[in-house]
C-alpha cells in the first residue's frame, strides 16, 4: 500500500514539472512586444480672449487685458490670444478650431441698475458648449481684480487646478530709507507685481516674513532702529484683518526665520538664546517652546511640508552650510543630509507638493537658484548669468518660483528687484520696477 | 534475508524490490528538487547583493551643475537630432557613447560612472550566464529588450536628469550589449517610437496625470495599419483616445520585412504609451 502511494506521488510530482516546463513554453511562444512610445509632447490650449463689441474697447480692454497677462504666466500650457481673429461672432467658432483655439471667451459690457458691469461667456469651440459664464463688477479701482477673477475661473474651469490668479507676494522693500537711515518694511502686491502696499511702519529693518496657510498672519523678524545700543533681532506676529503687529518673541539673540506649522497653531523659528542657533517650535497660544534640533553647528531657516511630517533646513553640521531633512516632531529625528555639494547654501523652501526643494547655492561669485527632489535626487539649476538669485519661493501651485536678484548698475550701486521664473527656470518676469530694493518674497497659499 | 524466506521468496523479492525502487526514486527526486530550489535560492540572494551595491553606491558630484535645466534640454534634444540614425543602426555602441559633448568638465564624473556601470554589466554577464540555464531564454530577452527601450528613452531623458548628487539605484543592468544586435525584428521594434512620437502629444492637463495606456497594433505587410486595440486602459478616455489616434496617425508605419511580417499582421507589438 505504501508502496503505491509512494509512487503515486513520484508520478504526480514528475507529472507537474512537465506540465509546468509546458505552460511556460506556450506562454513565451504568444509573447507580445511592449514597445515604448515614450513621453507625449505639450499641446497648448488656445484661448481666443475677445470683446463683444469693439466700441466697448475703452471700458473692457483693461480686464481683457489682465486676463491675458495673467495667462501669459502659464504660457507652457496656453497660447493666449486677443483681439478679433474671429470677426467678434459667436458663430464662427469652427474657424476658430482650425487655429487651434479650443476656448473662446467673450467679454461683454452691461448695465445693471445703471452700474456697468462685465459679463464674460467661456465657449468650447470644439463642443460649442458655453462652459462658464458670469457677471463680475466693473469698478476702476478694482479692475485689476475683476481681471483676475474671471481669469482664475476661466483657469479652473480648463484645467481643473486652481491657478496663481488670486495670489498675493508677500516682501520687504527699503523704499524710504536715507543714506543715514536704513528703513525696511513689509510690503503685500499682487502676484503679478501690481497693488503694492505697505504693510507695517517700525521704521526698522523687517526680516524673513512668512505667511500662514490661511494669508490671514504674517510672522516676521524686525531689528529695530530705536534701541540702536541692544539691537535684537525679535519677532513679530501681523494680522492682515486687523493690520497690527504683536511682539512674539523677544529672546536674547535671534527670533528668527519663522514658519507656520500645524495648521498655523505653532511656528517654527529659530533662536539663538541657548548658545547657538537652533531650531524652536513655538505654540503661538500658550508661547511654549520645544527645542527640534540639537547640534553644536547651527541649524536655520526651517520650512516645511504642508502636512508637516518634514521639515528641511539649512545646518553647519557638516562644516559648511548644506541642506537637511527631518520630523520636526521630535528632537533631532530622523535627520539625513540631502545635499552634498555647494560651497554655500541657503534658504531652502519646499515646495507645495512637498516633493520638491529650491534653495540657493553660492557659485561663481554670485548666489544662483537650484532645485532638488526631496530625496536629494535630481539636482538641477536654474538661474545663471542673471545677477545674483536669492530667496526663492514656489507659487501656491508650485509651477512658478518668485526670488530676489541683485543687478549691479554701477560700482557703488546695486539694485535688489524680484522676478518670476516657472519651476523649470523659464524665465517670467520682472514684478517690481523703482520700488527699492526689494527682497525676501513669499507667496501667498 | 529473514524477511525473505519468512514470506515466501519470490513474492517477497518483488514487494523489496518495489519498495526499495521506490524510496530510491523518492529520494533522487528529493535531490533534484532540493537543488533546484536551491539554485533558485542562491541566485535570488546573488540578484539581492548585487542591488544592494548597486543602490549603496552613491554618485557624488565634485560640483554643483554647471548648465541650467534649460541649457540641458537644448543639448539633449540637439544630441537626439543628430544621434537617431546611429542609434537605430547601433546600438551596441550607443550604449557606451555619453550623449554629452567630451570636453564639458562638469560631466567628467558621469563618465566615471559609467565605467562603473560597465563592470557592473560585466559582472551582470556573468550572472545572465547562469541565469540563462535556468530561466526560460524567451523571459530574458524580453527583459533585455525591454531594458534596451528603457535605454533609448533614458537616452533622450538624459539631459534632464542631472547626474550627481542623489542617490542612485543605478541602472538595473540587464544581459549584455551582445544581446541587443538581435537582428532586423528589433531594429524595426526600435523604429516604432519615433514614428509615433511626432503625433502623441497631449494637453499639459492630461499630461500631468501620468497616465498610462497600451495599444495593440496590427500591420500588413506594407507597414498600412490594420487595426489598433485597446490593449490597456489608462481608464481615461481622452488620454486612450489620444493615443488611439497617434497610433493612426502614424500610419503608414516603416513595412515589416518579410520574415517578421506575419509576427507584425498577428498583433505582436503592443506601444506603451509612455512606457
Amino acid at each position: 500500500m505504501i508502496v503505491k502511494i509512494l509512487l503515486f506521488i513520484n508520478l504526480i510530482l514528475c507529472g507537474l514539472s512537465f506540465a509546468q516546463d509546458k505552460l511556460e513554453d506556450s506562454a513565451s511562444q504568444k509573447k507580445l512586444t511592449v514597445v515604448a512610445v515614450g513621453e507625449a509632447g505639450v499641446l497648448k490650449e488656445g484661448l481666443l480672449i475677445e470683446l463683444q463689441d469693439i466700441k466697448q474697447t475703452s471700458l473692457l480692454a483693461p480686464v481683457r487685458d489682465v486676463i491675458a497677462s495673467d495667462f501669459a504666466f502659464y504660457k507652457k500650457k496656453f497660447d493666449t490670444r486677443t483681439g478679433n481673429i474671429s470677426g467678434s461672432s459667436l458663430a464662427n467658432l469652427e474657424s476658430l478650431k482650425n487655429k487651434n483655439l479650443n476656448y473662446y471667451l467673450n467679454l461683454d459690457l452691461i448695465k445693471q441698475n445703471d452700474v456697468n458691469r462685465v459679463s464674460y461667456k467661456l465657449i468650447s469651440t470644439a463642443t460649442e458648449q458655453v462652459l462658464l459664464q458670469g457677471v463680475e463688477d466693473l469698478k476702476k479701482s478694482s479692475m485689476r481684480n475683476t481681471g483676475h477673477v474671471i481669469a482664475n475661473a476661466v483657469f479652473q474651469n480648463i484645467t481643473g487646478k486652481k491657478s496663481i490668479f488670486l495670489t498675493n507676494i508677500v516682501f520687504v522693500s527699503d523704499m524710504g530709507s536715507t543714506s543715514k537711515k536704513t528703513v525696511k518694511e513689509l510690503y503685500v502686491m499682487d502676484f503679478d507685481g501690481h497693488n503694492a502696499k505697505r504693510l507695517t511702519q517700525h521704521h526698522g529693518i523687517v526680516i524673513s516674513p512668512s505667511l500662514s496657510s490661511d494669508n490671514k498672519k504674517i510672522v516676521y523678524s524686525l531689528i529695530s532702529n530705536t534701541n540702536i545700543r541692544n539691537r535684537n533681532v525679535d519677532l513679530f506676529l501681523y494680522d492682515m484683518n486687523t493690520g497690527t503687529s504683536k511682539l512674539i518673541s523677544s529672546q536674547k539673540g535671534l527670533n528668527s526665520g519663522a514658519v507656520f506649522w500645524h495648521e498655523d497653531k505653532e511656528i517654527l523659528l529659530t533662536l539663538s538664546h541657548v548658545g547657538n542657533a537652533e531650531i524652536f517650535s513655538m505654540n503661538l497660544e500658550t508661547k511654549e517652546l520645544r527645542r527640534i534640533t540639537n547640534n553644536y553647528a547651527p541649524d536655520v531657516d526651517a520650512s516645511t511640508t504642508p502636512d508637516g511630517k518634514l521639515m528641511t533646513f539649512l545646518s553647519g553640521r557638516p562644516g559648511r552650510a548644506e541642506i537637511y531633512l527631518m520630523d520636526p516632531s521630535g528632537m533631532e529625528k530622523d535627520v539625513r543630509r540631502i545635499s552634498y555639494v555647494g560651497d554655500f547654501n541657503a534658504t531652502p523652501r519646499f515646495s507645495p507638493d512637498g516633493k520638491e526643494i529650491v534653495f540657493s547655492s553660492w557659485m561663481d561669485n554670485a548666489f544662483d537658484l537650484f532645485r532638488i527632489s526631496s530625496e536629494g535626487r535630481g539636482l538641477a539649476r536654474l538661474t545663471k548669468n542673471f545677477g545674483s538669485n536669492e530667496d526663492p519661493s514656489y507659487s501656491n501651485d508650485g509651477q512658478f518660483i518668485v526670488f530676489t536678484s541683485q543687478r549691479v548698475i554701477s560700482r557703488s550701486k546695486a539694485v535688489w528687484n524680484l522676478y518670476t521664473i516657472d519651476r523649470d527656470g523659464e524665465f517670467i518676469g520682472q514684478l517690481t520696477q523703482n520700488y527699492g530694493n526689494c527682497t525676501s518674497p513669499r507667496w501667498s497659499n | 534475508m529473514e524477511y525473505i524466506y519468512q514470506h515466501g521468496p519470490k513474492s517477497s523479492i518483488d514487494k523489496y524490490l518495489k519498495v526499495s525502487f521506490s524510496i530510491h526514486f523518492a529520494i533522487l527526486v528529493l535531490i533534484f528538487l532540493l537543488a533546484q530550489i536551491k539554485h533558485i535560492v542562491s541566485d535570488e540572494t546573488e540578484k539581492f547583493n548585487l542591488q544592494l551595491i548597486e543602490s549603496s553606491v552613491r554618485v557624488d558630484m565634485v560640483s554643483m551643475p554647471k548648465f541650467t535645466l534649460k541649457e540641458l534640454k537644448t543639448i539633449s534634444m540637439d544630441e537626439v537630432g543628430n544621434g537617431q540614425e546611429e542609434a537605430i543602426q547601433d546600438h551596441a555602441t550607443k550604449q557606451e557613447t555619453t550623449a554629452i559633448p567630451d570636453n564639458e568638465p562638469v560631466f567628467e564624473k558621469e563618465k566615471k560612472t559609467k565605467s562603473f556601470q560597465e563592470i557592473m554589466q560585466e559582472l551582470k554577464a556573468k550572472d545572465h550566464k547562469l541565469e540563462k540555464a535556468n530561466i526560460k531564454k524567451p523571459v530574458a530577452e524580453r527583459e533585455t529588450h525591454k531594458q534596451l527601450l528603457n535605454d533609448r528613452l533614458k537616452g533622450k531623458l538624459r539631459g534632464l536628469v542631472l547626474a550627481g548628487n542623489k542617490l542612485s539605484q543605478g541602472t538595473s543592468v540587464q544581459g549584455d550589449a551582445s544581446d541587443i544586435a538581435k537582428g532586423a525584428y528589433y531594429d524595426y521594434l526600435l523604429k516604432l517610437p519615433d514614428w509615433v512620437r511626432p503625433h502623441w502629444s497631449l494637453p499639459s492637463f492630461l499630461r500631468e496625470q501620468q497616465l498610462k495606456c497600451r495599444v495593440r497594433i496590427f500591420l500588413a505587410s506594407s507597414g498600412e495599419i490594420i487595426k489598433a486595440v485597446l490593449f490597456e486602459s489608462s481608464g481615461n478616455t481622452e488620454y486612450d483616445e489620444r493615443a488611439l489616434a497617434a497610433v493612426k496617425h502614424a500610419s503608414p508605419f516603416p513595412a515589416p520585412a518579410p520574415e517578421f511580417s506575419r509576427k507584425v499582421s498577428e498583433g505582436e507589438i503592443i506601444l506603451g504609451f509612455p512606457l
